[in-house]
């Protein structure tokens, strides 16, 4: 889901750059007020963390494997904008550090995976746990069907972009990310509540949307 | 999804081994390789010589940097392919009304001029950033990338959190692969999409040290007396020649971009 | 010298924030430039005490060079006391091996040609080539991170150098070089660990920990020898 240079039209690229630098500029004053000090650490072994996380693979079908995003993942444990702000970093250094992603789609990927992974994709989680209920079932199923959508939806917004762009047609583009990420996304499901079980068994504190309910 | 290949070390621990000890500014390199993607993005697909200039460009001040020819074409080998993958849908474009469509593949499937035009924009392009991008990293340790990106105004919380991530990666990467090892050597051979709760289960205890790395990590900083701002290295004052190559580099692809399209 | 202890703590106790009583009624004294064992089996309080030697932990009544650890002190406090913690990659998070070293030095405000000094001679005190400063921490080896963790402390001249299971995944010839290497800082020193060996060799004296109380306290030899001692104290 990296869009590579080349891939889409400048007008795209520019705006990409304002809305999420926009983002950025939002998030990194928050993140500096709110906890200060204590953020550096966390933010960045997090980021960290994602990177190594989207290292390892998983089987999709019959072998073939996909990796992990790890969006709506940050966003449970970290909250909307911290979430951002480790996918920000993770795609930065994934785009200077090695070359994956383009330096001009810098701003798209991120707002593919920060905004629409992180941001929209921690709503819809809010949004899906208002109608299944706390319970840990419910809780279980809010984190997997975000999990599931912010990937089916990030894919399908790169399509979106590419085609606009003129690159590719939308009737072939759309239908073989969004199908591939489909299945992707059952991966992404599985690991995010998997991952956030056993966060929540053993160090529950650690989970921001359990704490923001405690206090609610 | 691209992948990340297990490899990405090597690339890591050859930008520290062969950057030449009195290597260009790593300003100036950034200088260079961001204005050679840019350009290049802008440069029309039908001028075949420009494009050929900026990668000859790009080949050429690799080798004088050194940037390991070897982990080079690694890295090309696994990221092109998928950047040619995504471009080969585009000659299939849809055919608007008095376009003409030749066969391809004994008649089988149509393709435009458009389309194949789409295809060579994407694809040239894509792989233009790829060698510029690997180019850099390659040639510049990434705290002294880091450092020049802060003197073009990066904001400095942003530049310390990437610092901080990039030192980590290593370490949890490492630990990953660890445990990719364990599981595989006890025989995991899992195939279907339903299995990933294995995949999980690793990647949720490598969250959990994670968390309680940054936590000791924390105490570490505060017992050293960490107040919330990292001091950053700062670069070495640039040099004339670091000047001349950047305003030389510019110039060739600035031509190119004027002269040959 | 000053006629305080080093470090003086009485009757402190803790309880993790889930309930967990970590230390209970301990109090100890350690005086200048002796060097002091601390032992106790895994999950005796070793390392939740060390953290409130240099305020990670602040509470109770524990005092540096007779100043009261409080949330006003602690800068003063920090810069006395050196933490040098278990493992290397918890404590070593700069791009490079100089700004690691730097990174106390420089939050001590003092200017860079002061602070290019002490990293020089840090590293050099703890056996390293100069030619480490320009490495990626990442780069080294473990026994190389352990030294380099060393000096990232001794370059903010602390005084008090506490050292947390400062032998452990050391192959024997490194183990060894710690071992001088620990003997020949001099300064006060308070280790915790579990190298009765490394103990003995280094220590004056040695505090028994056991279940978050101090259990027994005296001469090394005495305490390491006392092997019934040791097994009702689960170390043995």
């Amino acid at each position: 889901m990296h869009i590579p240079d080349g891939f889409v039209s400048t007008e795209l690229s520019v705006a990409a750059f304002a809305v999420s630098g926009a983002v950025a500029a939002v998030a990194l004053k928050k993140a500096g007020k709110d906890l200060g000090e204590k953020q550096v650490p966390l933010l960045g072994v997090t980021a960290a963390f994602v990177f190594a996380a989207q290292m390892i693979n998983f089987p999709v079908l019959g072998g073939t494997s996909g990796h992990f995003m790890g969006a709506v993942l940050a966003s449970v444990m970290l909250g909307p904008l911290n979430a951002f702000i480790v996918m920000l970093l993770v795609l930065s250094i994934q785009c200077l550090g090695f070359a994956d992603g383009g330096l001009t789609a810098l701003g798209l990927n991120v707002f593919n995976m920060g905004v629409v992974g992180g941001i929209i994709g921690y709503y819809m989680f809010r949004g899906i746990l208002a109608v299944s209920g706390k319970s840990k079932n419910g809780y279980a199923f809010a984190v997997g069907a975000a999990s599931w959508l912010s990937i089916v939806l990030a894919s399908s917004v790169c399509a979106f972009e590419i085609a606009l762009s003129g690159t590719a047609p939308l009737r072939i583009v759309l239908p073989s990310m969004a199908g591939v990420h489909a299945l992707i996304g059952v991966g992404e499901a599985v690991i995010t509540v998997s991952v956030v079980s056993l966060v929540a068994g053993v160090r529950p504190d650690m989970l921001h949307t359990r704490i923001a309910e405690a206090q609610a | 999804m691209s992948g990340h290949p297990g490899d990405e070390h090597s690339g890591h621990t050859h930008s520290e081994r062969h950057a030449a000890p009195r290597s260009l500014d790593a300003r100036a390199k950034i200088f260079i390789f961001f204005s050679t993607v840019i350009i290049g993005v802008s440069t029309p697909v039908t001028s075949p010589r420009a494009f050929a200039a900026y990668f000859s460009a790009v080949v050429l001040i690799s080798i004088a940097l050194r940037a390991p020819l070897s982990v080079f074409l690694k890295r090309l080998i696994v990221v092109l392919p998928f950047v040619l993958f995504i471009a080969a849908s585009a000659p299939f474009a849809a055919r608007e009304a008095g376009e003409s469509a030749r066969p391809f593949l004994g008649g089988s499937l149509l393709v435009t001029d458009r389309g194949i035009e789409a295809f060579a924009n994407a694809a040239l392009k894509g792989a233009l950033g790829v060698c510029a991008l690997t180019a850099l990293s390659l040639s510049t340790p990434f705290h002294e990338m880091l450092a020049g990106l802060r003197w073009f105004k990066v904001p400095a919380i942003l530049v310390s959190l990437s610092a901080f991530s990039y030192r980590y990666m290593f370490v949890l990467v490492d630990e990953a692969s660890r445990m990719k090892r364990a599981r595989d050597s006890r025989g995991w051979r899992g195939r279907w999409v339903w299995q990933s709760g294995v995949v999980g289960n690793m990647i949720g205890s490598l969250l959990l040290r994670s968390l309680e790395r940054s936590e000791r990590v924390y105490s570490a900083m505060l017992s050293r007396g960490y107040d919330g701002s990292l001091p950053m290295a700062e670069l070495p004052a640039p040099r004339l020649t670091d000047f001349i190559v950047a305003v030389v580099f510019f110039s060739a692809i600035m031509s190119a971009r004027l002269f040959l399209t | 010298m000053s006629h305080y202890s080093a470090i003086e703590i009485s009757n402190l106790d803790y309880k993790y924030p889930d309930g967990t009583q970590a230390l209970h009624g301990v109090s100890l004294k350690v005086a200048e430039n002796e060097t002091v064992g601390l032992l106790g089996h895994n999950g005796a309080g070793k390392s939740t005490l060390i953290l409130h030697l240099n305020g990670i932990i602040i509470g109770g009544d524990v005092r540096v060079f007779g100043t009261p650890v409080t949330k006003k002190s602690i800068r003063q406090v920090r810069q006395r006391v050196g933490l040098i913690f278990q493992n290397p990659d918890d404590q070593l998070f700069c791009p490079t091996v100089f700004d690691d070293v730097a990174f106390g030095a420089r939050q001590l405000g003092l200017s860079e040609k002061e602070v290019i000094e002490r990293v020089r001679h840090s590293v050099s005190e703890v056996g390293l080539d100069e030619s480490i400063l320009k490495k990626n921490v990442f780069h080294l080896s473990f026994g190389q991170k352990k030294l380099v963790s060393i000096a990232t402390v001794t370059a903010m001249d602390a005084r008090v150098l506490v050292f947390d299971e400062p032998t452990a995944g050391l192959d024997p010839r490194a183990r060894k070089k710690i071992i001088n290497l620990l003997r020949s800082l001099g300064r006060t020193q308070i280790i915790a660990s579990h190298d009765l060996d490394m103990l003995s060799q280094l220590c004056d004296r040695v505090i028994l920990l056991s279940g978050g109380s101090i259990a027994a306290e005296g001469k090394t030899s005495d305490i390491l020898n006392d092997i019934p001692l040791l097994e009702r104290s689960n170390v043995l």
